[in-house]
C-alpha cells in the first residue's frame, strides 16, 4: 500500500524500546543489567539488518540508492582525474562523431519539409513503359491544362500546387547593367496556400495571378533573399525587378524559413507559371508533337509541372483514382500514333507522400551517409571497447574492495548497480562532450565542404538529434559497463581477498577479446578510408580530356535578352573576337552546353552501317558548338577536320563524334569518317572528324558515345561562352563578363563566371567528403585501439610485476622479458588484424558504388593497411614491454 | 527441541496472540515462545517485517503507549478486518493440519 508510510526514526525507536523491554525482563529473571542488555541484543539478532529490511520494504528505496550511487560514483570519478579524462574524451569522440553524422543523415534523408503539416502533402507521379518521346520510366511532370483539370476533380476544400523545379533566372538586382543568376520557381496561384506559407510583407500569389498568359509580371521574394539583397527594405513592395529582361513587380515577401520544397535547392524568387512564355523558360519539359514556341501554359502537349496536393490521408486513394482517370484521358487524346498509344496507356498514375519534399542530395548522398553511419558506428564500438577496457582494469584493481563489501553483506546486484551507475555517469558526461563536438563538427562540415553544395541550411542539433544522442549514450554505457561489472564482482571472495595476482590475470584475459575487436574494427575502418582515398586520388589524377585548369565559363542567355535568330552569327563572332582581345584571354568560343555538367543524351539514334541489336536504343550525348570550340577548350581531334565558319545553315549537315562512338559503332576511328548519323531531326549529319574522348559532365562519368554539331547549322542559342585564359581564371572571367555586360547588354552574361576545374572539383565533392571523413574516422579508431592496446598491456605488466621479477631473478634476461611482453601484445594484435582483414574484404564490397578505379578487395590496400597497423601496434606494445624489461627483480619481489 | 516456523505461520500466530488484547513486539515474541512451550523462538528480524506487513494490510493497528514497567512501547491491536482474517486463517490451518494428519496416519508409539 503505497500511501502507508512510516519513518525510519519511528521504526528505530520501536526496536530500541523492545530491546529495553527485553533487557528489563532478563533483569527481572535475575541477570545483572550488563548481562541482561547483552542477552537482549543477542536475542534480538542483527538489529541493523532488521532495520535495513524495513527500509527496503519501502517502494522508493531505489531512488535513494540511485541518489547515493550517483554521489559515490561522482566522488570516485573525481578522485581519478586521469582515468575520467581519458574515458570521457574517448566517449565524447565516439558519441560526437556518431551524432554529427546522424545530424547530416537526418537533415538530408529523414527530416520533413519545414511547412505546415508536411505529412498531408502528396506528390503525383506516373510510371510505365517509355514512349516514343523518350519518357523516363518514372515521370512527374504534367501540362498546365491537365493540372487545371486535376484541380477541378479534387474534393471541395482540397487544393493542389503546380510548380517547375528551381531554375536560375537572370535577374537584374541593382541599377548597374549586368544580371545575376537567381534560383527561381514558376508556380501556380495556390502554391503558397497549399504549403501553408504566409506573407511577411505584401501579398503572396493567388489564382488571380494565373488568369492570362504572360499577363501577371509579379514576383514574390524569399525572406532571406529580401534581407540579404535588399537590406530587409520595408518599402520593397511595388519595386521593379527585371527578370530575364522582362519587367516584373515585387508584390510580397514570404514567411521566414520557407525556401521552397527542394530541400537542397533553396528558391529565392517565385513568379506565376503563366509567365513561362515571357520569361522564355524552356526547361525540364516533355513535348508531344508540338513546337515549343507557343506559350506552355495554354498548351496541353507540353508537360512541365510537378503537382503536389494536400489532403487528409484517408482521401488520398480516392483522389489518386480521380486524377488517374483524367491522366489517362489526356494521353488518349494526345497520342495519335496508334502503335505507341497502347504502350503509353500502360503508364499508371500514382501518388506518394511528399512530406520530405524533393531532394537531389537525398539520391546523391544516401549511400554515402549510410556508409558513414556504419563507419561511425564501428568507431563508437571501438570507443566503447576502450572504455570497457579501462573500467575492467580499474574495477579489477578494486576487487579487494568489492570482496570486502560482499563479505560484509552487500548484495552483488546492488554492487553491480553501483558500478553501472558509474558507467552511466561517464556516458552522460561523454554525451554532453559529444553534443558539443557534434555541434562544432556539423557546423564546420556544413561550412566548409557542403555549403558549396547548398546542403540544407538547417543542420541544427534539434530534439531529434539530441534524442538520438541520449539513446546512443545510454546504450553505450550499458554496453561498456555491464560485462566488466559482472566480471569484477564475480569469483570466490576468499581468493580475491588473499591475493591481488589472480584477479589481475583474469582481467588481462577479459581484455583480450576487447583489444582484438578494437584492432579488427580499426582495420575495417582504415581499409575503407584507404579505398575511398585511393578513389579520390584516381579521380584527381584523371585527365578529363580538355584543358580544365584554364577554362572559364560565362553563362549567357541571348534568347531571354531578346536577340533574334538571324542576329546570332554576327553576335557570336563579335563577342568571341572582343573576348579574345582582352588581356590573358587566349581563345573564346560559344556552345550550347558548358563543360563539367549538363550534357544529356538523346536516344533512338540511327547510324549508317550499324545494325542495332534487337531492342537496343542507341544513345548519343550531344552538344552544339562554335567553329573554334575544340581549339578553345583543348580537345584533340584525332582524325578528320574541325568545324569551320562555312558549316552554317543550308550547308550539308556535319558532325564530329568521339573516339568511343567511332570504335563502338563504326569499328574504328578511320572508318567513322564519312558515315552518316541520324538523331531524329530534319537533316542527318555526315561525320567529318573524330575527337579524343573527354569527360564532359563529370570525372566519374566514363566517356560514352558523343557527337558535336556546328552551332550555326542549327541556329541554336548558345548558353555558354568558354574562354581559355592564362593566370587567375576567375579574375579574368569576371573581367570579360563585365566588359560584355557593358558592350552587349542583350547577351545577359550572368554572374558569376565559373572556373571549369572548380566545377569538376565540385563534381567529386562527395568523394572528397567521404574520403576525408573516412580518413578521420580511421585515424581516430586506430588511435583509440592503440590506447586500448597500450592500456591493456601496461595493466598486464603491472599485474605481473612480481612474476616477471621472479623470472628475472631465476635467470631470464631483459630481452627475454621484452620478447615475452611484446609477444603477448602482438599475438592479440595479429588475431585482430586477421579478423579485421576478413571483415574488410566482406564489408568493402558493399561500398563498391563509392569507389573509383579501385576494387573493394584491392590487394594493395588489404596488405598495406594491416601491415601499417601491425607496425603502429608494435610501437605501442614496445613501451610497456620496455618497462617490463627494466623491472628490478629485488624491488618487484619485495613488493608482494 | 525448537522448530523453525513454517512460512506464513508467523502472521497467524501474531494475530492469535493479539486476540487476547494489545501487545508490543517483545511481548508478542515472548508470548509465542512461551505458549509454544519454547518450541518456537521468534526471530526479531522476521517479527518486525511481519508486523509491518500486517499493519500495512490493515489487520492490526499500532499506537505508542506505556508498558507495565513504564517503558514507551509501540502497542499493536487487532482491527475488525484482522479478527475476520484470524477466523479465516485459523479455519484454514485446522483443515490443513487435519488433512496432513490423515495422510500421515496415527502417531506411532
Amino acid at each position: 500500500m503505497w500511501w502507508w508510510r512510516r519513518s525510519d526514526e519511528d521504526f528505530a525507536e520501536e526496536i530500541r524500546s523492545n530491546i529495553a523491554l527485553e533487557t528489563d525482563r532478563f533483569i527481572a529473571e535475575g541477570m545483572s543489567p550488563e548481562e541482561a542488555r547483552r542477552a537482549a541484543l543477542r536475542a534480538f539478532g542483527n538489529a541493523t539488518r532488521t532495520r535495513e529490511r524495513f527500509y527496503q520494504s519501502r517502494r522508493l528505496s531505489w531512488l535513494d540508492d540511485l541518489h547515493r550511487d550517483v554521489r559515490y560514483a561522482c566522488q570516485t570519478l573525481v578522485r581519478n582525474p586521469g582515468f575520467t579524462t581519458v574515458a570521457v574524451l574517448t566517449l565524447a569522440l565516439g558519441i560526437g562523431a556518431t551524432t554529427a553524422i546522424f545530424s547530416l543523415l537526418d537533415a538530408v534523408m529523414l527530416r520533413p519539409l519545414p511547412v505546415h503539416e508536411p505529412h498531408s502533402l502528396s506528390l503525383v507521379y506516373d510510371v510505365g513503359p517509355a514512349a516514343a518521346v523518350d519518357l523516363n520510366p518514372r515521370g512527374d511532370i504534367y501540362s498546365w491544362p491537365l493540372v487545371q483539370e486535376f484541380q477541378r476533380a479534387l474534393p471541395v476544400g482540397t487544393m493542389l500546387a503546380a510548380m517547375t523545379p528551381p531554375t536560375p533566372l537572370s535577374v537584374r538586382l541593382g541599377d548597374e547593367p549586368g544580371t545575376d543568376r537567381i534560383q527561381s520557381q514558376l508556380v501556380s496561384g495556390d502554391f503558397f496556400q497549399v504549403l501553408g506559407v504566409r506573407p511577411t510583407l505584401g501579398r503572396l500569389l493567388s489564382r488571380e495571378d494565373t488568369r492570362t498568359v504572360d499577363g501577371h509580371p509579379v514576383a514574390v521574394l524569399e525572406h532571406g533573399f529580401w534581407q540579404r539583397q535588399f537590406g530587409a527594405d520595408p518599402n520593397i513592395i511595388g519595386r521593379h525587378l527585371p527578370i530575364n529582361g522582362q519587367p516584373f513587380v515585387i508584390v510580397g515577401v514570404s514567411e521566414l524559413g520557407f525556401r521552397g520544397v527542394w530541400a537542397d535547392s533553396p528558391v529565392q524568387i517565385w513568379v506565376p507559371l503563366v509567365m513561362q512564355h515571357a520569361l522564355n523558360y524552356r526547361q525540364n519539359a516533355a513535348t508531344v508533337s508540338t513546337t515549343s514556341d507557343t506559350p506552355w501554359s495554354s498548351n496541353p502537349r507540353v508537360s512541365w509541372l510537378n503537382v503536389v496536393f494536400r489532403s487528409p490521408s484517408d482521401q488520398r486513394d480516392t483522389i489518386e483514382t480521380a486524377l488517374a482517370r483524367l491522366y489517362h484521358a489526356s494521353i488518349q487524346v494526345l497520342v495519335d500514333d496508334g502503335a505507341e498509344t497502347s504502350r503509353v496507356l500502360e503508364r499508371r498514375l500514382h501518388t506518394e507522400s511528399f512530406a520530405r519534399g524533393f531532394s537531389n542530395l537525398r539520391s546523391q548522398y544516401s549511400t554515402v551517409l549510410i556508409f558513414l553511419m556504419w563507419m561511425v558506428t564501428l568507431l563508437l564500438l571501438v570507443a566503447c571497447a576502450n572504455v570497457a577496457n579501462l573500467l575492467l582494469a580499474r574495477w579489477t584493481a578494486r576487487r579487494r574492495e568489492f570482496a570486502i563489501r560482499l563479505s560484509l553483506g552487500a548484495g552483488r546486484g546492488r554492487l553491480m548497480r553501483q558500478l553501472i551507475t558509474e558507467g552511466l555517469i561517464l556516458s552522460v558526461i561523454g554525451g554532453v562532450g559529444g553534443v558539443l563536438l557534434a555541434d562544432w563538427a556539423s557546423t564546420t562540415l556544413a561550412a566548409t565542404v557542403l555549403a558549396r553544395e547548398v546542403l540544407p541550411a538547417r543542420i541544427a542539433l534539434d530534439t531529434r538529434v539530441l534524442t538520438f544522442c541520449v539513446i546512443v549514450s545510454i546504450t553505450n554505457s550499458l554496453m561498456f559497463s555491464v560485462v566488466p561489472s559482472f566480471r569484477s564482482t564475480a569469483g570466490a571472495l576468499g581468493s580475491a581477498l588473499r591475493t591481488s595476482g589472480a584477479g589481475g590475470s583474469r582481467a588481462a584475459l577479459a581484455m583480450r577479446p576487447l583489444v582484438v575487436a578494437q584492432v579488427a574494427f580499426s582495420v575495417v575502418l582504415v581499409a575503407a578510408a584507404g579505398l575511398v582515398g585511393r578513389s579520390l586520388v584516381n579521380l584527381w589524377r584523371l585527365d578529363p580530356g580538355y584543358d580544365h585548369e584554364h577554362i572559364v565559363q560565362i553563362r549567357i542567355d541571348p534568347r531571354a535578352g531578346g536577340v533574334r535568330t538571324e542576329e546570332l552569327p554576327s553576335l557570336y563572332r563579335r563577342i568571341t573576337e572582343r573576348a579574345t582581345q582582352m588581356p590573358r584571354v587566349i581563345a573564346a568560343e560559344v556552345s550550347r552546353l558548358g563543360l563539367a555538367g549538363g550534357v544529356r543524351s538523346v536516344g533512338s539514334v540511327t547510324l549508317e552501317g550499324y545494325v542495332p541489336i534487337p531492342g537496343e536504343n542507341v544513345r548519343f550525348l550531344g552538344n552544339q558548338v562554335g567553329p573554334r570550340y575544340f581549339n578553345t577548350v583543348g580537345m584533340t581531334l584525332i582524325q578528320g577536320r574541325s568545324f569551320t565558319e562555312r558549316d552554317v545553315k543550308g550547308q550539308p549537315g556535319v558532325a564530329i563524334v568521339n573516339e568511343s562512338a567511332a570504335r563502338r559503332y563504326f569499328g574504328g576511328v578511320n572508318e567513322a569518317i564519312g558515315k552518316r548519323i541520324d538523331i531524329g531531326v530534319e537533316v542527318d549529319f555526315e561525320i567529318v572528324g573524330v575527337a579524343r574522348d573527354a569527360r564532359v559532365n563529370s570525372l566519374r562519368e566514363a566517356p560514352s558515345p558523343m557527337a558535336f554539331y556546328p552551332l550555326m547549322q542549327w541556329g541554336y542559342f548558345a548558353q555558354v561562352l568558354e574562354l581559355r585564359v592564362s593566370g587567375d581564371a576567375s579574375l579574368v572571367g569576371e573581367h570579360v563578363r563585365r566588359m560584355l555586360n557593358q558592350e552587349e547588354p542583350r547577351l545577359l552574361a550572368n554572374s558569376p563566371s565559373a572556373h571549369v576545374a572548380e566545377r569538376l572539383d565540385r563534381g567529386v565533392l562527395r568523394d572528397r567528403l567521404v574520403a576525408s571523413l573516412a580518413a578521420a574516422f580511421g585515424f581516430t579508431a586506430l588511435l583509440l585501439s592503440c590506447i586500448g592496446l597500450y592500456g591493456a598491456l601496461s595493466y598486464a605488466v603491472a599485474k605481473r610485476t612480481s612474476e616477471l621479477g621472479l623470472r628475472m631473478a631465476i635467470g631470464a634476461t631483459a630481452t627475454d622479458v621484452l620478447r615475452l611482453v611484446l609477444g603477448s601484445g602482438m599475438r592479440v594484435t595479429l588475431i585482430g588484424l586477421l579478423v579485421g582483414t576478413l571483415g574488410a574484404v566482406g564489408l568493402n564490397r558493399l561500398i563498391a558504388s563509392l569507389l573509383f578505379g579501385v576494387q573493394g578487395t584491392d590487394i594493395t590496400t588489404l596488405a598495406v593497411v594491416p601491415a601499417t597497423i601491425a607496425l603502429v601496434a608494435a610501437a605501442t606494445c614496445w613501451l610497456p614491454a620496455r618497462r617490463a624489461a627494466r623491472i628490478d627483480p629485488l624491488v618487484a619481489l619485495r613488493c608482494e | 527441541m525448537r522448530i523453525a516456523l513454517l512460512q506464513g505461520t508467523l502472521d497467524l500466530l501474531i494475530l492469535r496472540t493479539l486476540q487476547g488484547g494489545p501487545g508490543h513486539g517483545q511481548g508478542i515474541a515472548r508470548a509465542i515462545q512461551e505458549q509454544s512451550g519454547d518450541t518456537f523462538l521468534v526471530d526479531h528480524s522476521s517479527l518486525y517485517p511481519a508486523l509491518q506487513r500486517l499493519e500495512a494490510r490493515g489487520w492490526i493497528r499500532a499506537e505508542w503507549g506505556t508498558s507495565t514497567n513504564n517503558r514507551r512501547a509501540r502497542f499493536y491491536e487487532l482491527t475488525k478486518a484482522g479478527r475476520k482474517q484470524l477466523t479465516v486463517e485459523t479455519r484454514q490451518w485446522r483443515r490443513l493440519t487435519a488433512a496432513i494428519g490423515r495422510i500421515l496416519g496415527p502417531e506411532e508409539a
